[in-house]
């Protein structure tokens, strides 16, 4: 239950009353479920890694985004309901935890108003400036790491740290090898440092005629280097921060000491090679650039195998996750509208008519193909949604029978027989009445109609002395007869009506055949 | 041998949703040329039902690659 313990530690609430929340939820109106899978989508990982569809869009959503998000989960779970069954068990659950959520959160200081106005600009809120790994772009930014500094550095502070020798001859080379030694991965560096002062101790007595003037300036600007030589232990663990200092002060004794530099060099040649062996034991070897692993896979966003520091991120590199335009989705919705409309062409000339569910699976046959070739190639995601689409409009087609022929609202008033019988009373997508109540009938005669709604609202009003038999077929929406009600998905209803008043004669009955889409239908009698 | 891994590659890697959902429409459209299917909420019981299966693989396989 990771989801109800993350949305307690964000709003400060007890998990406790999320999970039965949930719970309610699942068993009140099973929103719940869907409830708790969009949060599970939707939240952060626990160590603060996007979470699924943040990596999905490749956006960056906080708290409150979510927990807007799941509010409108639960708000469309509510319409839903409202929808489907209007009031009913469901409908109060969710509402009732919709209203008290909204509460909480104001209660909590949360500007309901205001994080709806802001959630245009929270959604496009693009991730790109953790695109290494959030955990680590708290620590200090990491330079840009030029390929070779580790091995200059280690060069040139060479012969400035052998200068050190000449002014305090001894001391120094005992004291500074001591305090280098101290230093654990440095150690043997230390040694090579050792072994090359006491080779420069060496020669040093092989030049022994250096000029006095020189050998007192030797000592003003001998100390500078020495302190370039305390240093210089840190500046080998991170070459590139101090490097442009090594390369002013070493051009400026050079030019004091022309002389004692010339031969230095050659005896401190393996210095370089030995700085870059030791890099290892602390960040790996990339003498071609920022070091990135292997695998493709694992160079963006995943945790460095080497912990943070200065190699820990790779720089980002956001162009390079943009990834090139795919035009399949486009050539594959224009190719599906093309199939479309040579179908719609092919069977216009046809006895039958378009039929438009033959048009949209045509459709979907090519967009479901499109998709099978963005499988491998391109991107797809658009073409899930436009098949979806065109899945939805067949649906609707089959469901509400067609192509709605009439919008708005009808009203029809037969007188006769004649009139009445033998048509469909198609109301399409509005309002349609049907007011039988001038209607003509012989005395025990018997009338068929046919009445159709496909969105929106039929209803028949019958004379108070004809006995009426219905047959009432809704897909979704209501059915009322007189004073009772029928409501839901799907709903089929056959009664006889009995007449109000007495008639004159024989009773004569009406026969309403009535068909619903999305609709509400009423049967009533007339005043 | 390791820069074939930076080799731009021409097939990227299977998109399972695509390929599912790919499939599940191709079908679900041929039932509906061939007048198969014509309860509409056969329709739109196996459109939610597989669509759904295609997501619930994509996240398993994003899951198993390890993102």
């Amino acid at each position: 239950m990771g989801v109800c313990a993350g949305l307690g530690r964000c709003t400060g609430i007890d998990p406790v009353v999320f999970r039965a929340g949930f719970a309610v939820l699942l068993f009140g109106s099973g929103v719940g479920l869907f409830l708790y899978l969009a949060a599970f989508l939707l939240m952060k990982e626990p160590g603060g890694k996007p979470g699924i569809i943040e990596q999905w869009t490749r956006r960056d959503f906080d708290a409150e985004t979510v927990m807007a998000l799941l509010t409108a989960v639960l708000g469309a779970g509510l319409a839903i309901n409202l929808a489907t069954v209007w009031l009913g068990t469901g409908t109060l659950v969710v509402g009732l935890l919709l209203v008290v959520s909204l509460l909480a959160a104001h209660s909590n200081g949360v500007d309901l108003l205001g994080l709806a106005r802001s959630m245009p600009e929270r959604l496009s809120k693009r991730r790109s400036r953790e695109t290494p790994a959030p955990s680590y772009t708290s620590h200090e930014p990491t330079p840009p790491v030029p390929p070779t500094p580790p091995v200059r550095p280690a060069a040139e502070p060479g012969p400035v740290r052998v200068d050190e020798p000449l002014a305090p001859p001894a001391a120094a080379q005992a004291a500074h090898p001591a305090e280098e030694a101290a230093d654990e991965r440095r150690e043997t560096q230390a040694a090579h440092a050792a072994e090359a002062m006491a080779a420069s101790a060496e020669e040093a007595p092989a030049e022994p005629k250096q000029p006095i003037e020189t050998s007192a300036q030797a000592h003003e600007t001998d100390h500078r280097p020495v302190a370039d030589a305390e240093h210089a232990v840190p500046t080998q663990s991170r070459p590139q921060a101090h490097r442009p200092q090594p390369d002013a002060e070493d051009k400026a004794v050079t030019a004091e000491h022309a002389v004692p530099t010339q031969p230095r060099p050659q005896a401190y040649r393996p210095q370089p090679k030995t700085t870059v062996e030791h890099i290892p034991y602390g960040a790996p070897f990339a003498p071609k650039g920022p070091y990135q692993p292997l695998d493709p896979a694992r160079r963006h966003g995943g945790y460095p195998p080497y912990g943070p520091g200065p190699y820990a991120g790779p720089i980002p590199r956001p162009e390079r996750r943009r990834r090139p335009r795919s035009f399949i989705g486009l050539i594959t919705f224009l190719l599906a509208l093309v199939i479309g409309g040579i179908v719609v062409a092919v069977q216009a000339r046809s006895a039958a008519g378009v039929s438009p569910t033959i048009v949209g699976g045509a459709m979907l046959i090519t967009i479901g193909a499109g998709l099978l070739v963005a499988t491998w190639w391109g991107r797809g995601a658009g073409l899930v949604a436009a098949g979806t689409t065109v899945a939805v409009i067949v649906t609707l087609g089959l469901m509400l029978g067609g192509v709605p022929r009439n919008f708005g609202t009808v009203e029809w008033t037969p007188t006769t027989m004649t009139e009445a019988a033998g048509r469909l009373y198609d109301a399409g997508v509005g309002e349609g009445r049907l007011d039988l109540s001038e209607l003509k009938l012989t005395p025990g005669s018997t009338v068929t109609l046919d009445a159709a709604v496909q969105l929106g609202e039929l209803s028949v009003i019958v004379p108070p002395t004809v006995k009426v038999e219905v047959h009432a077929r809704n897909v979704i929406g209501d059915i009322k007869l007189e004073r009772s009600l029928r409501g839901g998905v799907d709903v089929r209803w056959n009664k006889v009506l009995e007449p109000e008043l007495p008639p004159k004669g024989a009773v004569s009955t009406i026969v309403l055949n009535l068909k619903g889409g999305l609709s509400d239908m009423e049967v009533r009698r007339a005043a | 041998m390791p820069r074939e891994v930076d080799r731009p590659r021409r097939v990227h890697r299977t998109d399972w949703m695509a390929l599912l959902s790919g499939v599940l429409f191709v079908v679900l459209g041929i039932l509906i040329v061939t007048r198969t299917i014509r309860d509409p909420l056969v329709l739109i019981g196996v459109t939610v039902l597989g669509l759904a299966f295609a997501g619930l693989v994509a996240i398993i396989a994003r899951v198993v690659r390890g993102r």
